[in-house]
């Protein structure tokens, strides 16, 4: 199984490379433009926007090549914080099995995010997903993080997803 | 003693965003005007034992195109009333009209000093002493659920004036 992923370098690939590397260059591109264009004055909880709306057709159209474009437009380092916090907590409402696993990983490493609105869209996106895989990615971001208000959202998102178990 | 919730938007008050918005002499843009038609900003007032929490959550909710998770962070009137001309009862129009009429209070003409001491003290607690609170996304269904099993959403009493159902 882990020969057939092995790369021509004889890179092995980790389960996050091989779910979402991978993006053509006109996804990547269409996700740029999203970004460039995003206006975060229009958003607020409990509301869709112009730029949440072409997030979720993004992925529906793309799916995990969408995921991947995504996740490289958040990485950016100069990417508008408040428009990367946006685009997470999409990932985490879109209500799509076959991305779930991309998305899950994607928002699991934005943990780590220098930004805290980054790190707080994450927590945001991954507590819309409730998937329960993610405890332990969420355990080792309590231990790391900063922020006090963070460190109170993470602890409560772990306690509830540990009541789903 | 009763306290005043006011609904906040947790990250604008983090670190680096906090940072921008004074540099640029801005707002946290929940404290902007909760209204088009006035600069009033609304707070819901909870008894000592919190039992009105779900149905104000349930009343805030319902207005959102989607449900979501809220934050919210609790005040004192003493400290509202400095804030502004006046911090007075309000009612509003909301799908339970007990939460509307009985409960929604506003911070009457606050002055920007009264936002920013406001903003300042939200941050404080979001930040620093860990006072604001959360509520998921799942318990924020749940509490539109029991809501809307109780028959507290009834927009035809607002219509219509009728008396509201005696409280439980």
């Amino acid at each position: 199984m882990a020969t057939n992923d092995r790369t021509d370098t004889g890179h092995v690939p980790t389960p996050f490379e091989s779910l979402v590397s991978h993006c053509s260059a006109e996804t990547m591109a269409a996700a740029r433009t999203l970004f460039a264009g995003a206006d975060p004055e229009t958003f607020e909880e409990g509301f869709e926007n112009d730029f949440s709306r072409r997030i979720v057709a993004l992925v529906n159209q793309s799916g995990a090549q969408a995921v991947s474009a995504i996740h490289q437009c958040v990485a950016a380092p100069d990417v508008n914080p408040d428009v990367a916090a946006e685009a997470l907590r999409w990932l985490g409402h879109i209500e799509d099995a076959a991305t779930s696993d991309a998305r899950c990983l994607v928002l699991e490493s934005c943990l780590s995010h220098p930004s805290t609105s980054v790190r707080y869209g994450a927590i945001l996106g991954l507590g819309y997903l409730e998937d329960i895989r993610s405890l332990p990615a969420l355990r080792r971001a309590v231990d790391g993080e900063k922020s006090h208000a963070l460190v109170s959202d993470l602890r409560h998102l772990i306690a509830h997803l540990e009541k789903q178990r | 003693m009763p306290r005043y919730l006011r609904f906040i938007r947790k990250s604008q008050y983090f670190g680096d965003k906090w940072a921008e918005l004074v540099r640029e002499g801005r707002l946290p843009s929940d404290l902007r005007p909760d209204r088009p038609s006035n600069r009033h900003l609304s707070f819901w007032e909870l008894d000592d034992r919190q039992t009105r929490l779900r149905r104000i959550v349930a009343a805030f909710s319902e207005v959102r195109a989607h449900p979501e998770h809220v934050d919210y962070v609790l005040f004192s009137a003493e400290f509202l009333r400095q804030l502004g001309r006046d911090f007075r009862q309000a009612p509003v129009e909301t799908l339970d009209v007990r939460a509307g009429r009985k409960w929604h209070w506003e911070l009457i003409d606050p002055t920007d000093d009264g936002r920013m001491e406001l903003a300042s003290s939200i941050r404080q607690m979001v930040e620093v002493s860990g006072e604001a609170t959360r509520m998921a996304k799942s318990e924020v269904i749940a509490c539109i659920n029991e809501c809307r099993n109780a028959s507290y959403f009834v927009q035809e009493w607002a219509d219509q004036g009728e008396a509201l159902r005696p409280e439980e």
